[in-house]
């Protein structure tokens, strides 16, 4: 009962800090529960959706003239492989266009339309029940193509094959599982059966040794549900040799990486923010009850005198801060909700996955109650203080003594009155700037690595360091009589500009030592961005490796290699390690020259960065002009590219949303600290003012009191960013395939960071502080 | 006759308490004279801090008017008062009330550095010259903390008078001191008004009131008695003694 009488009264004494805390709890859980529930969603609608469209453990797209009986039987008699399924598809050629306007360069495999799938309906937030009929001439696309090229139910895509261009309408948008990512490089793509049987009889003479048309897409099912789905491929390859004949294969648990990677990796970051909030928490809740206990020094004397124990006064503190959190927890929780919704809406657009509306109340539950065990903890470290209080000397006393050093002191001088003012209150009292100066330093922290962040992904050095491929002008082979006639394209380049670089690359995948992986080949070293170790190839029997792949297959440089594609093997030394985004950074690069003998004769691509790329659009026109049959050459301009794309802006939005989170705690926290440093300091303030200080002046002491220790806080911040930030990225960016970042920190990446959460701070406490102008000199009479 | 340096008319200051109002100074007229050692008396309670408060502008009055100047510090802005009390106001309390953080040299110099009239070397050596005078030069690196309360008291006088005020204000400057730091508070304050130093002290002490050369006695917030005394002499310090007593008891103090 008294707890309950005391409790009520120490709320309201203390409303400003239950308030603080609630809100900032408030943005935890909701934040925390709505990105959980956002995985969960995503999560369990893949494994839900691949289950239903019966994706099999491992899908291999190959020539249809490898898929022979025999090869299928002893497929099917592989050990742990328990069924397969066969399918017959079409391959499109290069770019497909798009009357949006966009085109895109992805491979299509085109099919007849899977049963098993589920149609969106028209505002894609459902499924239709019955699968609307495919008339000739119409075209199912999976969901991840409708923002990637920006394309809606009722455009065109006119898709090119060996003989001629056929144009389709887009009659819906399908879930696929498979490949149907936004950030996959693969689509199945699904047309009638009267266009399919018409389109397999009209390239039927068109599927040569060196132009693959009819594809087999095989379904392999494991019978043994442990087994991991990378061992069953290579096991298979063992036995087959399905995996080195094929053009790629993927299985489900890559699929299910690449669905989910981009929302799995933004997710993580806020989590991980969130982390960094809750900190903030802790170190708030310390903080007040520190404070509370200095200023409510008499009161509290005066109740133990009373008999009030200590226990009870630790109850009473620590209920007043969890019932914060708790309500607080409460209404974050219904908050999440349709935060949750409306933010997965946003992440389908990249999985094309229909989010499920499991959400992460168990999550949620788990985390909230390790929130409060947590607050718990430090509120029962801060308030064993409690125990030192004599009622006697609290009474008598009044105040608790406050010693100030007077050591580590700079002059109070003339020149710089208020600086040097704020200054001593900082060195007198630097243990009451502590709580600020953690809370600063970590904002600044995050501040920085978001900062590093968005820019190692949004300027042209930065994403060739990360192994990105970035060109001028594209120069696409579509008929063969093109690769002699390269020096004639180089010479209609020169005529404009000179060229900086020659990226001719292919790809495909490959097998190494039996594991199949993605490869570039490459004709001149200029395809090589980003190397991080060894040496380029210099001879015919040698290659690259991305380092992560070189760890996943325990490859040293100067290890031999058994490389095989399809029919073709040979033996290559790995030289370097190289960077390459390429399936999350799973893939080898290897130089022409030894790629030939895996039967690789020329290279299809031809990139060129250009001495003065605003020339590109001429060259491109000229050349499409002049060589238009054989070739297809387009120009990029970069910087317009960098700003549309998917991970760039939503690394952009990330930093913009961290930035507010971060300026929001540097406001509830300034409040916080502030309105506790203003109760303790009111008597000076009095005594400033009856000497003739002006309100405004030693507001803008006050401010700058806490600017510079936000200064203070921000550079140390900052400092641990140079020293950590690089190598917590580079744990985020490993799953994106980047093992090494080669930041180019300036002093703006720092500085504004810093700026940030000093202005921030200023700004609010300079706004907390109109409290001095309510402080009357008479406040210093005592009786 | 001597020229009034502050003069109040009509001075009325109440509070709000507890849903209705306290009237504590309810039209008080008051002169105070250039070159005076004034001294307001009266019992705790009676509204002698109020006085001071609304009379020196550390507070505003709820009406009436407080000509200093030509102005009326009732009706001027806070710079204008800020100017004022770090100008040609001084002021003492009774509990000191120096910065905490500072030190005794600085606590003295900060208001000097104010003042825009004066360079920061000018107010250097007037602060050495205040802290030999106060006889606490020994201890100006100081913190309050680490000094008696005389020398706090000492120190706060010194801060007072960094600026040459024109007036001295004091709310009992000794009412938190032992006997012996009294008496050298007391007697640095007389120095201080034989150099020319006009004083408005409170004090519920007949000891302090002795150094007096006029004596206000309020009531309830009104002025009921003035007595006026020759200059301070410590020779007949007894006789003085006596007569104040007596005209005190008088007033049925
Ligand atoms: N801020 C205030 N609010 C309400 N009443 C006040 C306030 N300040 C002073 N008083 C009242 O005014 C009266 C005079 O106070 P004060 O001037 O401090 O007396 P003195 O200094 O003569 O002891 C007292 O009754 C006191 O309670
Ligand atoms: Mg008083």
């Amino acid at each position: 009962m008294e707890i309950l009488t005391l409790l009520k009264a120490n709320i309201k004494s203390k409303k400003g800090s239950f308030i603080s805390i609630m809100i900032l709890t408030l943005l935890i859980v909701t934040i925390s529960a709505a990105v959980m529930g956002i995985r969960n969603n995503m999560f369990n609608a893949y494994d839900y959706a691949a289950d239903n469209a019966d994706i099999g453990d491992l899908t291999i797209m190959i020539q249809d003239k490898y898929v022979t009986e025999e090869i299928l039987d002893k497929l099917s008699s592989t050990k742990n492989v328990d069924r397969t399924e066969v399918f017959k598809c079409v391959l499109s050629d290069d770019r497909k266009y798009y009357s949006s306007g966009e085109w895109d360069g992805n491979s299509y495999f085109l099919r007849p339309f899977d049963d098993k799938l589920k149609v969106y309906n028209d505002d894609s937030d459902g499924f239709l029940d019955t699968v609307p009929e495919l008339s000739d001439g119409e075209i199912i696309l999976p969901y991840g193509l409708r923002s990637s090229v920006n394309c809606r139910v009722g455009d065109t895509v006119t898709l090119p094959f060996p003989d001629k261009d056929r144009v389709f309408t887009i009659k819906a948008f399908v879930q696929e599982p498979t490949m149907g990512a936004e950030f996959i490089g693969w689509k199945y793509v699904y047309i009638s059966d009267e266009d399919y049987s018409k389109l397999s009889s009209e390239l039927a003479s068109y599927d040569t040794d060196d132009k693959t048309v009819f594809v087999d897409s095989i379904k392999v099912f494991k019978s043994d549900s442990s087994m991991s789905d990378i061992v069953l491929q290579t096991e298979i390859n063992k036995e087959t040799n399905l995996i080195t004949l094929s053009f790629g294969s993927m299985q489900r648990a890559q699929s299910r990486n690449y669905t989910t990677l981009f929302t799995n990796i933004i997710t993580g970051v806020m989590l991980g923010f969130v982390l960094v909030l809750f900190v903030i928490v802790l170190i708030m809740i310390a903080h007040g009850i520190k404070s509370e206990i200095e200023l409510d020094y008499q009161n509290l004397g005066i109740l133990k005198s009373q008999g009030v124990s200590n226990k009870t006064l630790n109850v009473v503190i620590a209920l007043r801060y969890l019932s914060a959190q708790i309500s607080a927890a409460i209404i974050g929780v219904i908050a999440a909700i349709p935060l949750e919704k409306a933010l997965s809406r946003v992440f389908f657009s990249n999985t094309g996955i229909l989010p499920l509306n499991s959400g992460a109340a168990f999550e949620s539950a788990l985390l909230i109650l390790l929130m409060l065990a947590l607050s718990t903890l430090v509120i029962f470290i801060m308030t064993r203080k409690l125990a030192r209080i004599s009622p006697v000397k609290a009474i008598i006393g009044g105040k608790q003594d406050v010693y100030f050093s007077n050591r580590l002191t700079a002059p109070v001088t003339k020149k710089a009155l208020m600086p040097s003012i704020a200054f001593r209150s900082i060195t007198s009292d630097i243990k009451k700037y502590v709580g600020l100066i953690l809370i600063t330093a970590m904002l600044a922290f995050f501040a920085v690595t978001v900062n590093l962040m968005s820019e190692s992904i949004s300027s042209r050095n930065s994403l060739e360091a990360m192994g990105s491929i970035i060109t001028d002008l594209d120069v696409i082979v579509t008929n063969e009589a093109a690769y002699d006639k390269v020096p004639e394209i180089e010479e209609i380049i020169n005529k404009y500009t000179g060229i900086s670089k020659r990226i001719f690359m292919g790809g495909g995948y490959v097998s190494v030592d039996g594991v199949q992986i993605y490869s570039s080949f490459y004709q001149y070293d200029d395809a090589i961005s980003a190397m991080i170790k060894g040496r380029l190839p210099k001879y015919d029997n040698e290659m690259l490796i991305t380092e992560i792949a070189a760890d996943e297959l325990g490859l040293e440089i100067g290890d031999k290699v058994k490389v095989g594609r399809r029919d073709k093997e040979t033996e290559l030394v790995i030289t370097g390690f190289n960077q390459s985004m390429n399936d999350a950074g799973i893939s080898v690069s290897i130089p022409l020259k030894s790629a030939k003998k895996l039967g690789i004769e020329h290279l299809g691509y031809l990139g060129f960065s250009l001495k003065d790329a605003s020339e590109g659009q001429k060259i491109s026109e000229e050349l499409n002009d002049t060589y238009g049959d054989i070739i297809e050459a387009s120009y990029w301009d970069i910087n317009e590219e960098l700003d549309q794309d998917t991970t760039i802006v939503a690394a952009k939005a990330m930093r913009l949303v961290i930035y507010i989170f971060s300026g929001l705690f540097a406001l509830v926290s300034v409040m916080m600290i502030c309105s506790k440093a203003f109760s303790q300091e009111k008597t000076d303030i009095g005594i400033y003012k009856a000497i003739g200080f002006t309100s405004s002046r030693l507001r803008r002491q006050f401010a700058v009191r806490y600017f510079i220790v936000s200064l203070i806080g921000g550079a140390i911040g900052s400092l641990f960013g140079a020293f950590f930030s690089e190598s917590l990225l580079e744990v985020i960016f490993r799953l994106f395939g980047v093992s090494k970042l080669n930041t180019s920190p300036n002093a703006f990446t720092y500085l504004s960071a810093v700026a940030f959460v000093s202005v921030c701070v200023l700004v609010f406490s300079f706004i907390v502080s109109r409290r001095v102008k309510r402080i009357d000199v008479r406040e210093l009479i005592t009786e | 006759m001597k020229d009034a340096v502050l003069s109040a008319k009509g001075l009325c200051k109440s509070f709000a308490h507890e849903g209705g109002q306290v009237h504590v100074l309810s039209n008080v007229d008051i002169d105070i004279y250039e070159g005076d050692f004034t001294v307001i008396m009266g019992a705790s309670g009676s509204g002698k801090s109020t006085m001071l408060y609304s009379l020196s502008g550390m507070d505003r009055a709820t009406s009436g008017e407080v000509i200093y100047n030509g102005k009326d510090i009732v009706k001027m802005k806070e710079k204008e008062l800020s100017e004022l009390r770090h100008g040609d106001f001084g002021f003492i309390f009774q509990q000191m009330h120096l910065v905490s953080n500072l030190t005794l040299f600085e606590n003295i110099a900060v208001p000097g550095y104010l003042n825009k009239s004066k360079s920061a070397d000018e107010v250097k050596a007037r602060t050495d010259m205040l802290l030999e005078k106060m006889n606490i030069d020994g201890v100006k690196t100081h913190l309050p903390s680490q000094v008696s309360g005389g020398e706090q008291q000492r120190c706060a006088i010194a801060r007072a008078v960094i600026n040459e005020p024109k007036l001295l204000f004091a709310d009992e400057p000794t009412g938190a001191l032992n006997k012996k730091n009294t008496i050298d508070v007391l007697d640095l304050l007389t120095s201080l008004n034989n150099e020319g130093q006009s004083i408005l002290m409170v004090t519920h002490d007949v000891r302090a009131a002795l150094r007096a050369n006029r004596i206000l006695y309020i009531e309830d917030g009104k002025v009921i008695g003035e007595l006026t005394l020759p200059p301070y002499d410590r020779a007949d310090e007894k006789s003085r003694e006596t007569q104040i007593n007596s005209w005190l008891s008088s007033l049925e103090w």
